[in-house]
């Protein structure tokens, strides 16, 4: 499952990958922080929304991401 | 917590509590608790406080914007902490009145400019209540008095549910912030102790903020089952 950044408000096409709360290998649950997003004065946390295995992470601290990018690949647990 | 303000608004379930002067790392543990009792379905929070001299970073803060070293700080008791909150280098401390609201934006907007707007809008209404004319200054989020700023703004959001908020400088001793670059910029900031001449009761600042805040709220949200 791919993790995607959602809609944060009009205006507002990108955020910035402040903090990633997990790394590649960790296993989470639906209310796991994954990352947290920075946009002009606000950080957003993004959850896991599923339980699985991080397998991968498309983006760094730093990095700029368009909305409906992907963030995590996320392998479900069944 | 003070007594004084601590009420339950029955009209949309808020929850205010008046906090005094609290411990920032205190505080941020508040909140986080609120955060999960919103998310788990309680009503919203609104936490009025003032803080001990702190600097607080927030995720993408530039260490170089404090302008002492960590020894000098250190001697004058005042911590730095790094934060999970949008901007850069802050600074509180008394008489700086910091404003907490904890509530569900899925019950209002899911837009995080449309929060940082409503968040402006009580600080300004508020001013005005004191007869100071405020400005916003675009793509400087905050409230700002001319050139100088009175307000500064940071937020956390966690599944859609708010944290961290505003702090406005109402008798705060100004010549603090010459220990930091505030939010990165080369700005002054200004009080409303400043811009009047004369110090304000805190407490009087709470009730028109609480009032404010629960009207502004309010106007763009619905009930909380």
């Amino acid at each position: 499952m791919k993790i995607v950044l959602p809609q944060l408000g009009e205006g507002i096409d990108r955020a910035e990958v402040a903090f990633w709360h997990v790394k590649v290998g960790d296993a989470v649950g639906p209310h796991t922080d994954l990352v947290e997003m920075v946009t002009d004065k606000a950080t957003f946390i993004i959850p896991a929304d599923c339980a699985g295995v991080v397998k991968n992470v498309y983006a760094r601290v730093g990095e700029s991401v368009l909305v409906g990018a992907p963030l995590a690949q996320i392998e479900l647990v069944e | 917590m003070c007594g004084i303000m601590t009420e339950k608004n029955r009209d949309n379930q808020w929850t205010v509590e008046d906090w005094d002067v609290i411990d920032y790392n205190e505080a941020y543990a508040r909140q986080k608790a609120a955060v999960q009792g919103v998310l788990s379905g309680h009503g919203p929070y609104l936490f009025l406080c003032e803080h001990p001299p702190v600097i607080t970073l927030g995720r993408l803060a530039e260490s170089r914007h404090i302008l002492i070293s960590a020894d000098a700080l250190k001697q004058r008791g005042i911590p730095v902490v790094a934060i999970d909150r949008g901007g850069d280098v802050t600074l509180h401390a008394p008489g700086q009145l910091v404003v907490y609201p904890i509530l569900n934006l899925k019950n209002y907007r899911r837009d995080l400019r449309w929060y940082l707007d409503k968040l402006e809008q009580v600080a300004i209404d508020l001013l005005k209540d004191f007869d100071i004319l405020t400005c916003r200054l675009p793509g400087r989020t905050g409230v700002w008095v001319e050139s100088k700023k009175i307000v500064s703004i940071g937020v956390g959001v966690k599944q859609w549910v708010t944290f961290h908020g505003l702090a406005i400088n109402i008798n705060t001793a100004l010549p603090l912030f010459n220990l930091i670059k505030p939010c990165g910029l080369d700005v002054l900031m200004t009080s409303v102790q400043q811009v009047q001449g004369a110090a304000v009761d805190m407490l009087d600042v709470k009730r028109l903020c609480q009032r404010h805040c629960l009207r502004i709220f309010a106007a763009g949200g619905h009930r909380i089952s």
